[in-house]
């Protein structure tokens, strides 16, 4: 009987012992600060563009386009300005999503600033080029997405494009942003 | 007061004596053995099971053992989503067996709600390259991998942004993955600016890699 108190807490040790062994954690902290940084690399209207929405930090850009039954060659549609005046950026376009692709002869997306690159291609309904190579935007200059379009039917298609931002030489970090383009 | 009166007194007494004391030698007993084994709880330094070792696009600012880790996302921007490929990496040390880990988002601190939606990801580093696909549907070139798909994820999201950010509150855990020991992880980080932010407002997360 005088060994009962001594054998209830050797249990009670035992399980307590148990359930700190089941639960034990080690814990390793990081700490992420997150500043906001001004965009560097922005768009601007164009010229051959109508109904222009660019975002109050220009990072992001909807605009319409005049589809026609005949081949048409936008040279101008979106500006793309590097604002930084001693970092070189390359930047790529890529698909996002289209609707109403099927209407779509040709939709062939570049940017140039002299040279052109392809950079997406929709021909004959289908995505044939879903994205391009990295192309330079020089500090403190402007490159154009151009557009060749050519549409089978009226109506209206909706082609989602991401811009890919990066800076010269690396490529991390990456910065995507949108581009809309609603083709009556 | 009769000698039988006296008698049952006495026995009453010594009865109560006997009980007071030995109530009293148990409350001794009891004691000491609480005493014994509060002394006896071992509290010793144990080696870290994961050290942080900086990432190559992020300058990392790491405490003096290792396990603790400052890092600055800079490029935050409005309306557009920011990928670092390799802010930090993270080495489970060779003497660890390989365990259960889990990544946490335990707090933030947002203010101004700069943040529409944050990802951090973790990939088993090696020699090849993987793609990852981001909340929005974009996709980026992960280098440095072992090729595959993320082996864990952990996200927070503003209430109204994509849900496959994750959790509109903290702390969220990640589902959780096994740590191999002598192996280094990567930490990817894909976050989404509110549109209309400042560069003057910024935002803290803090994040617990758990071992357990």
């Amino acid at each position: 009987m005088k060994s009962l108190p001594l054998l209830f807490f050797l249990i009670l040790s035992s399980v307590i012992a148990s359930a700190q062994a089941s639960t034990h954690n080690d814990f390793y902290t990081l700490l992420t600060e997150c500043n906001v940084s001004i965009p560097d690399v922005v768009f601007d209207t164009g010229t051959n563009g109508t109904a222009y929405v660019i975002s109050t930090n220009k990072t992001w850009a909807e605009v319409n386009i005049n589809g026609t039954l005949t081949e048409t060659y936008y040279e101008y549609m979106l500006n793309i300005t590097n604002l930084s005046s001693s970092i070189n950026y390359t930047v790529k376009l890529e698909n996002a999503s289209i609707t109403g692709i099927s209407r779509l002869t040709n939709f062939t997306a570049y940017f140039h600033d002299g040279s052109p690159s392809k950079q997406v291609e929709i021909s004959n309904g289908s995505v044939t080029q879903s994205s391009g190579p990295w192309y330079s935007v020089a500090a403190s200059t402007t490159i154009y997405l151009s557009i060749a379009i050519k549409i089978s039917i009226s109506g209206t298609s909706i082609v989602d494009l991401r811009l890919h931002v990066a800076k010269s030489g690396t490529t991390s970090p990456e910065i995507i942003q949108q581009i809309r383009l609603n083709v009556s | 007061m009769n000698k039988l009166e006296k008698n049952t007194l006495t026995r009453v007494r010594a009865s109560l004596i006997a009980g007071i004391i030995l109530m009293l030698s148990v409350t001794l007993v009891l004691a000491t053995i609480y005493y014994y084994y509060t002394a006896q709880v071992p509290v010793s330094v144990e080696t870290p099971k994961v050290q942080w070792v900086t990432g190559s696009d992020i300058t990392a600012t790491i405490g003096t053992n290792n396990t603790w880790c400052q890092i600055s996302v800079s490029k935050l921007q409005p309306n557009a989503t920011t990928v670092y490929t390799s802010a930090l990496k993270f080495t489970v040390v060779s003497a660890s067996a390989a365990s259960g880990m889990k990544l946490q988002i335990a707090s933030i601190t947002d203010t101004n709600t700069i943040i529409w939606g944050i990802r951090f990801y973790i990939y088993k580093s090696g020699a090849s390259s993987t793609t990852l696909t981001l909340v929005d549907g974009g996709s980026v070139s992960i280098g440095t991998t072992d090729g595959n798909t993320a082996v864990d994820a952990v996200g927070y999201r503003q209430s109204g942004a994509n849900a496959n950010y994750g959790s509109t509150s903290t702390p969220a855990d990640s589902t959780g993955f096994t740590g191999a020991a002598d192996t280094t992880y990567i930490i990817v980080i894909e976050c989404y600016g509110k549109d209309g932010i400042l560069s003057t407002q910024t935002a803290t997360i803090q994040l617990r890699l758990i071992w357990s």
